[in-house]
């Protein structure tokens, strides 16, 4: 386990052209088509889009943890190795040691039949099979205490199904930060918690990855979420990222339509008379998806061009960039509106 | 009985789902009453030969005669002591069917557990094979097989292996649809992502949350090993004279069962209050094992 104040060199995760592509009925159907994504050590990066947008199919493809007749291309660099040009077998070594996850719904990501000290050593023994396992229990109980549990080491013999929700999550957190990897991915690691336990676990996740210098990318579709506790955002739609930069960026200088249709679509309790603004048309897969901007049949800005022409994802600012051809004008409308 | 709240600071104790079913099983009726006779008889059987006056293959003067003071159970017409027999007989019986459930179970779970948890072409190959398996009239070839394992002098060992080479297609399949679930939940998927291998996961996550249906499976191999040793038994093979088995007891015992019916009925009756009392204890274990049907965890 590393302490705080212990920095190490690591570059973080690096994804570039990554496509994942689902196998069903016989026809191929896409889910995430070319997303680069760069997770800085130490910081946060929240992965923002609808359900169906791609982001879980994006990390976890990343990961080699879809199912089988799934393909995944691209590259996903941490550590200096690409994860998916790994064989299975050598991925798994990697999986829990460079890079780790955090599921969504903590009630089920623990085996019920094992207590709660010996899976958090588990994650241990895996990648240290010269530890013992006193030395491996020693640590899980350090590992819980870390994560907030009262009186970790007596818990450590404890089933499961003695913890609450959020306890269960704080475990998962400690089981997934074990081997101090360089990248932890949670995929919507609140959504399953109760709304006054959700702060505190993302209070806890980002704290222990700024402190051990993990790459944090956090998918959800929790704007609030992003708000308070990301550095930079990537936001998704129809399996790409069709805005990305830092948070302050994102949220004052969004200049994609679809951004700012998300945001408009906050319910807001610091104004007065704020009536949330729905997204016209729903959302869309990857799927379907033939020519032009996927955002286009359900936006206000839409031209002629795009519906015919592919907006790439070009930088409008250093570090701000938007997929969409009309950036330029919707960007001038929100400095106009926001004046 | 509901659980008292484990109220922070409260003495309390871990429980394992392993010690939870337990604390079910033992509040099973039926199930501990069938523990309880089988290990009696399983007991009686190992230990009581020694107390016995007689030999199971001694030749007393006493021939034909009904249960008395000096034979319990009686004698047949050579002069064997029917208790005698009767104890050799379980104890054959038993140790048959023990090895018969451990072997199949350990064959069932393998392969059950591998296809469940690769599927594909792993699991159709396996599946395929245990089909093959289970379609194959078990009676007919371990007749032949019997046959010839007589000839060798009946090793009641080679007679179990012979059976669990048969019985293990209905552990396999129990097996493999269990695992079909289990591999889906989210704590495998975890362990795959914290980089466990294959084999830890099926050893360490998949067969521990398996043990029920294994247990109630394996159960219920104990009797249908036992009635198929006697099944052969009772047509001439398997277990060579002048060692014996229940069923060869009840195949001897058949012929005289209206002129000297304690030799069919004593052996009968064993034979039939050990398949009863196995079947209980596996119901108790299922009842134990299934949290939905005594709702929730108590």
């Amino acid at each position: 386990m590393m302490g705080p104040g212990i920095t190490r060199t690591t570059d973080g995760l690096r994804v570039r052209d990554l496509t994942v592509t689902f196998r069903a009925d016989g026809r191929d159907v896409p889910a995430v088509r070319g997303l680069d994504l760069d997770v800085r050590p130490g910081k946060v990066l929240a992965l923002v889009g609808e359900s169906g947008s791609g982001k879980s199919a994006s990390v976890l493809g990343m990961l080699g943890l879809l199912p089988p007749g799934t393909r995944t291309t691209g590259t996903a660099m941490v550590n200096g190795v690409d994860l998916l040009s790994l064989s299975s077998a050598k991925l798994r070594r990697r999986l829990g040691k460079d890079v780790a996850i955090v599921f969504q719904d903590p009630m089920t990501s623990l085996n019920p039949v094992h207590t709660v000290g010996q899976q958090v050593a588990e994650a241990l023994l895996v990648h240290d099979q010269g530890l013992s396992s006193r030395q491996a229990r020693a640590r899980a109980g350090e590992l819980l205490a870390r994560v907030g549990i009262p009186a970790a080491v007596r818990r450590l013999d404890d089933y499961p199904h003695q913890f609450s929700g959020g306890m269960r999550q704080r475990v998962m957190i400690a089981i997934a930060l074990a081997n101090s990897p360089s990248v932890l991915v949670a995929d919507e690691p609140t959504t399953a918690l109760d709304v006054t336990v959700q702060a505190q676990i993302l209070e806890l996740l980002t704290d222990l990855c700024r402190e051990q210098q993990t790459g944090l990318v956090l998918v959800t579709h929790d704007l609030g979420v992003v708000a308070g506790v990301a550095d930079d955002v990537a936001v998704m739609y129809a399996g790409r990222i069709v805005e990305r930069g830092t948070v302050d960026e994102l949220f004052y200088r969004n200049s994609h339509p679809y951004t700012q249709g998300l945001l408009a679509a906050v319910p807001r309790i610091d104004l007065a008379d704020y009536e949330p603004e729905p997204i016209p048309g729903t959302s869309r897969s990857a799927a379907g998806v033939d020519v032009g901007c996927s955002f286009a049949p359900r936006c206000s800005w839409a031209a002629e061009t795009c519906l015919t022409d592919d907006p790439p994802l070009q930088d409008l600012r250093p570090g701000h960039g938007v997929a969409c051809l009309r950036a330029e004008t919707v960007a001038a409308a929100q400095e106009r509106k926001s004046r | 009985m509901p659980e008292p709240l484990l109220l922070t600071g409260a003495p309390r104790q871990s429980r394992s789902q392993l010690r939870l079913a337990m604390r079910r099983f033992v509040r099973h009726r039926a199930a501990m009453a069938g523990t309880v006779v089988l290990v009696l008889v399983f007991g009686a059987s190992l230990i009581g030969p020694h107390f016995t006056p007689y030999g199971f293959a001694e030749l007393t003067e006493d021939y034909s005669q009904p249960p008395s003071a000096e034979h319990w159970m009686g004698t047949d017409a050579i002069g064997h002591d029917l208790l005698s027999q009767v104890l050799r007989a379980s104890q054959k019986s038993i140790q048959i069917a023990l090895v018969v459930a451990a072997l199949s179970t350990f064959i069932g779970v393998l392969i059950g557990t591998v296809a469940g948890y690769y599927r594909g072409w792993v699991d159709t190959l396996l599946s395929r094979m245990t089909d093959l398996v289970l379609v194959v009239p078990v009676l007919a070839v371990l007749l032949a097989a019997a046959n010839s394992i007589s000839q060798r002098g009946g090793n009641w060992f080679l007679v179990a292996i012979l059976i669990a080479l048969f019985l293990w297609p209905t552990v396999a399949l129990v097996v493999r649809s269990t695992v079909l679930s289990l591999r889906e939940q989210d704590f495998v998927q975890a362990q795959v992502a914290i980089g466990a291998s294959d084999v830890r996961i099926i050893v360490k996550h998949l067969i521990p949350n398996a043990v029920g249906p294994i247990a109630v499976s394996a159960t219920l191999l104990v009797v249908t090993a036992i009635l198929l040793e006697s099944s052969l038994a009772f047509l001439g093979f398997g277990i060579a004279p002048p060692d014996t088995s229940l069923g060869k007891l009840v195949a001897v015992g058949q012929t005289a069962s209206s002129s000297r019916p304690w030799l069919f009925y004593f052996p009968g009756v064993v034979l039939l209050v050990i398949c009863l009392c196995v079947n209980f204890v596996g119901d108790g274990l299922r009842d134990a094992f299934d949290t939905r049907r005594s709702g929730g965890r108590a």
